[in-house]
């Protein structure tokens, strides 16, 4: 019974992804038809056989004749095992295993750092509040409710960046980290005390020795490695990479 | 000849009497090592993170970290095969076939050993085949016309497709596919048209290899670790790390069998160093005369098998310098350093710069010894990584795939553009839709929009010549045969002709 659901399931996703593959073939075909065919371009008479859209028509019906001889396989076998590709089952659909979540959770993170975090406050802080609540997460897999905690920090000031860039127009780049900044360090500082008193009070002070080290020096390391040692900018630099380039050009003078 | 060993031996004289080179290869070894060892982490994700790094560095000294990384990470894989029997790399997965059971007899030092020397034969093996049959291949492929150019992009997305996928080459295909759309966007090279850009000055160039490829090959993997949760077991105790230069001799038969197998399938486009463990681990079994060792710690599986996934990486070389054409994954990403430093593989290649190869060939030794050494007198400090749990060092690749991706362009749409692919490649491998064959169609892309336009303005349009010249005659009729194969019907003809063919012997002797 478990692998009839399991195969239904797998059906159900090899046929939905050849769906969307035919789908995909089309809106490649379609757009590639608005390219200049035998038209003039560039003062040049075409033709069709040099046109920029002869390749792309080659590729995209190539994915669409895959794609379709895909699915009809996918049918002819599903049909010789008496599965039923588009049956929808309630029962197998709305399961989800801890891993599948850890894996949305994952994508969400990554989404979030670096269309959320990375364009709209300094690299630093945001590096750090990433890779907190991330290695936090799977290495203390048993602090259910302090993850909670911080994945919901994460989340909220991540969106709460990506919607203020989105909303409102500042002045300049800078501007606009500085007042990310007025969100995030708040965020990390909540997150890094959260974090401390959980370990604290769980008498786990090597925990909290191996999570600094991982989640705050590590990446301050390589980020300094990359901007001093390799001269890479950082892809936002506002408060916590001035502090550091004040200390590096004016007290350091180097 | 005797000129190009003079040079070669010079570039070599040159490389190793330098502190910096030397630095740099021993270092880069040693990180290929451990990425290699880590398991989670592979080949190509060292090789594309480190190309960023390698970006201001001098054409030479860029090799020497990539080569030494790559050797190094190829080789590094065998220690969790061998100490946990779980695989660094893939490409050592059949070392653990042997490897585990003999460091479970207490041999843990041996096998290290073994496969530490098989690799650096293996690998200094491939480099001769490489030497040799690199000029050949160039001279042959400089007679190719844009319709060759065209059919051998074709051929190796369809080749690489067949080959890298479970059971279903259909998603090997449009995997390749994919990878060539992806290479449609941009504006093409012959008339500077935008296609699939959507107003985006930032599309215009096209997609950056290095954020695609780190990007398809970090974020899945990334995604992997973490999610499963999975915890090493503890290694295995091992004495000291000792090359046994008696069993090597013992299994000279063996090795050259395993390196030919190494280099000739590292020479296929798209397929890599995992295929060669596995092929050439089972030429050892069908060659060994009492097969009842084999799982049991027989040490010529774990030589066959290590000796073949190094020999791979000079077979990867040969298409990759001679037609352009990446022969493994992180060959694949290769091809993208050397395009970054001004370097273009292909035909020309030796037109371009005669002493490239005897350059390569020399960086490649030095990598070997590199290995060799890094192998023989590090080995324990690498196993006591393996101890650092995934969730610790997972979350830091993922900052090193964003600093990799952002660093060689200075570009945040490269961010903007790695995560959706790595997203899409993720969901791919969920399905076993096959990675490789999306990279080689990426990086064959251009080739082949280019020569097959170019082709076409030639015969004004007409695709018939294709079929006149006996080189596109071969490739489209293996192209085909490929093609039949999948089908069940071409499958049983086959094997009908063949019994007809295999019994028409006894008749004639009845």
């Amino acid at each position: 019974m478990q692998t009839s659901t399991t195969d239904s399931t797998n059906y159900r996703r090899e046929a939905f992804t050849s769906l969307a593959l035919m789908i995909f073939a089309l809106a490649i075909l379609a757009e590639s038809l608005t390219y200049p065919l035998t038209a003039s371009q560039g003062g040049l008479e075409n033709v069709w056989y040099v046109s920029p859209a002869l390749f792309p028509l080659v590729v995209g019906s190539c994915i669409l004749l895959l794609a379709s001889i895909q699915l009809l396989k996918l049918f002819k076998t599903a049909k010789s095992q008496q599965q039923n590709v588009f049956r929808f089952s309630a029962e197998s659909s709305y399961k989800l295993s801890q891993p599948s979540i850890d894996k949305f959770l994952l994508v969400l993170m990554l989404v979030g750092y670096v269309y959320g975090l990375i364009p709209n406050s300094d690299f630093v802080i945001a590096t750090i509040l990433f890779q907190l609540t991330l290695t936090c997460r799977f290495y203390l897999a048993d602090a259910k409710k302090l993850n909670e905690l911080l994945l919901i920090t994460f989340c909220f000031v991540a969106a709460l960046l990506f919607l203020t860039n989105l909303l409102v127009s500042f002045e300049s780049d800078s501007s606009r980290l500085y007042i990310g900044d007025l969100i995030s360090f708040p965020a990390l500082g909540f997150v890094l005390y959260k974090t401390h008193c959980y370990l604290t009070a769980n008498q786990q002070h090597k925990q909290i020795r191996i999570l600094l080290f991982a989640s705050v020096l590590l990446p301050i390391i390589v980020v300094l490695i990359f901007k001093y040692l390799l001269l890479v900018p950082m892809p936002s630099e506002s408060s916590v990479l001035l502090l550091t380039d004040y200390f590096y050009y004016q007290v350091l003078g180097l | 000849m005797i000129e190009q060993f003079q040079h070669f031996f010079t570039v070599l004289w040159g490389l190793a009497t330098d502190p910096v080179n030397l630095l740099i290869v021993f270092a880069a070894s040693f990180l290929g090592i451990i990425f290699g060892a880590l398991p989670g982490l592979t080949a190509t994700l060292g090789v594309a993170l480190l190309t960023t790094l390698t970006y201001g560095l001098d054409v030479n000294s860029a090799l020497l970290a990539l080569l030494g990384l790559y050797v190094g990470a190829i080789y590094g894989g065998s220690y969790p095969s061998i100490l946990i029997n779980i695989p660094g790399t893939a490409a050592a997965a059949a070392t653990a076939m042997e490897g585990y059971p003999l460091a479970s007899k207490g041999e843990g030092g041996k096998a290290l050993g073994l496969t530490t020397t098989a690799s650096t034969i293996g690998t200094l093996f491939g480099l001769l085949i490489l030497v040799l049959m690199a000029p050949l291949i160039a001279s042959v492929a400089l007679q190719f016309t844009s319709f060759e150019f065209f059919l051998l992009a074709l051929f190796g997305i369809l080749i690489s497709g067949t080959l890298t996928s479970e059971g279903d080459a259909l998603k090997g295909w449009i995997a390749g596919f994919f990878g060539l759309f992806l290479a449609c966007i941009g504006r093409d090279t012959l008339q500077f048209f935008p296609r699939f850009t959507f107003d985006m000055p930032q599309l215009d160039s096209g997609l950056d290899i290095v954020p695609v490829l780190i990007g398809a090959f970090g974020i899945p993997q990334i995604i992997k670790v973490l999610a499963e949760r999975k915890k090493l077991a503890q290694a295995k105790e091992f004495d000291s790390v000792v090359p046994e230069f008696s069993e090597i001799r013992k299994n000279s038969k063996n090795i050259a069998r395993s390196a030919s197998i190494g280099v000739g399938i590292g020479a296929v486009p798209g397929i890599g160093e995992d295929i060669a463990g596995w092929v050439s681990y089972g030429a050892a079994k069908g060659a060994a005369k009492d097969k009842s060792k084999f799982g049991q710690g027989d040490k010529s599986g774990l030589i066959a098998s290590e000796t073949a996934n190094n020999a791979c990486i000079g077979g990867a070389l040969i298409p990759l310098l001679t037609l352009g054409i990446p022969g493994s994954a992180p060959a694949a990403m290769l091809l993208g350093a050397l395009m970054l430093h001004g370097i273009n593989p292909g035909p020309t290649l030796p037109v371009e710069k005669p002493d490239f190869l005897l350059e390569i060939t020399a960086i490649l030794v030095l990598a070997s010894v590199a290995m060799f050494c890094n192998g023989m007198l590090l080995a324990k400090q690498v196993v006591k990584l393996l101890k650092v749990p995934a969730p610790l060092f997972m979350p830091f690749v993922a900052i090193l795939c964003v600093l990799g991706s952002y660093a060689l362009g200075l570009n945040v749409f490269n961010l903007f553009l790695m995560v959706p692919i790595g997203i899409i490649a993720y969901w791919m491998i969920e399905l076993k839709y096959p990675i490789s064959p999306m990279i080689i169609g990426l990086i064959l892309g251009p080739m082949a929009d280019e020569n097959l336009r170019r082709a076409l303005l030639t015969t004004e349009g007409d695709l018939l010549p294709m079929l006149s010249r006996p080189v596109s005659l071969i490739l489209i009729l293996i192209m085909l045969v490929v093609i039949f194969q999948q089908m069940p019907w071409f499958k049983s003809l086959l094997r009908k002709c063949c019994s007809a063919f295999k019994s028409q012997p006894n008749k004639e002797e009845a």
